[in-house]
């Protein structure tokens, strides 16, 4: 991406991994982080908001990580933010699945905590394309 | 704030959630048990799944490896068809694993 990453939306439902991550994220990383606990709040805040990525979990009850972005992109100012999932299930037709959604990429959990915010960095820096594998 | 007192903080905030974890295990156990227990009843699998999931998920961030280990065959087995005794033995396991947990690893 030609700008720099400062803001991320991220929705995930398990509070102690929010708090992990917003360490990792706010503290190691420098971004600024707006966290929701799940789909339906992303979607409020979204618009608002506008990131420049969403980082979401997939597996959450309610509103799943997928769905979620498939709505998020119907919202206005929403339908190009990159966006990465995060999950246990990074097997490469699951991967392939998820980049396929328009992902820049995939997050395997759990991820280190010191080391997300430059996994992610990487992500938004080698991803010219949306969607394209590094 | 220097590097070295941002690391010391963080493994200060690491910690305190890791102990926070810690504390809850006894309340997690509980909560499996009940469960647990509804769908041998003949309940529905959703919130077990959950349970599963969720210690699964939030045990293997915060550094409890052998946890995140021993839930993921069970979180597995609760979303294929599996023969009872095979998920009564799953579920036992991460039941122990509950009754016992690890010192977690740094997550620095």
């Amino acid at each position: 991406m030609a700008q720099p990453l400062k803001r991320i939306l991220m929705v995930e439902d398990e509070p102690d991994i929010r708090a992990v991550a917003l360490l990792a994220l706010e503290r190691v990383g420098g971004f600024e982080v707006r966290m929701c606990e799940n789909g339906f709040e992303a979607l409020e805040v979204a618009p608002e908001y506008l990131p420049d990525l969403f980082l979401l979990d997939v597996m959450m009850p309610g509103l799943d990580g997928v769905s979620t972005l498939q709505k998020l992109r119907l919202l206005e100012g929403c339908a190009t933010i990159p966006a990465i999932f995060m999950t246990a299930k990074v097997q490469r037709h699951e991967v392939e699945g998820y980049l396929a959604l328009g992902a820049i990429g995939v997050i395997p959990k759990p991820f280190n905590p010191m080391g997300l915010a430059g996994d992610i960095r990487d992500l938004w820096n080698h991803s010219s394309v949306v969607g394209e594998t590094r | 704030m220097n590097d070295d007192d941002l690391e010391a903080l963080l493994a200060l905030e690491m910690k305190k959630l890791q102990d926070h974890f810690l504390s809850e295990i006894p309340h997690r156990r509980a909560a499996l048990e009940g469960c647990w227990n509804e769908v041998m009843a003949g309940g529905p699998l959703e919130e077990l799944r959950q349970q599963v999931h969720s210690l699964r998920g939030t045990g293997s961030t915060l550094g409890f490896v052998r946890l995140g280990e021993i839930a993921t065959p069970l979180e597995h087995a609760l979303k294929e068809d599996v023969e009872r005794s095979t998920l009564v033995v799953l579920y036992k396991n991460v039941l122990e694993e509950l009754s016992s947990p690890e010192t977690p690893k740094s997550l620095m």
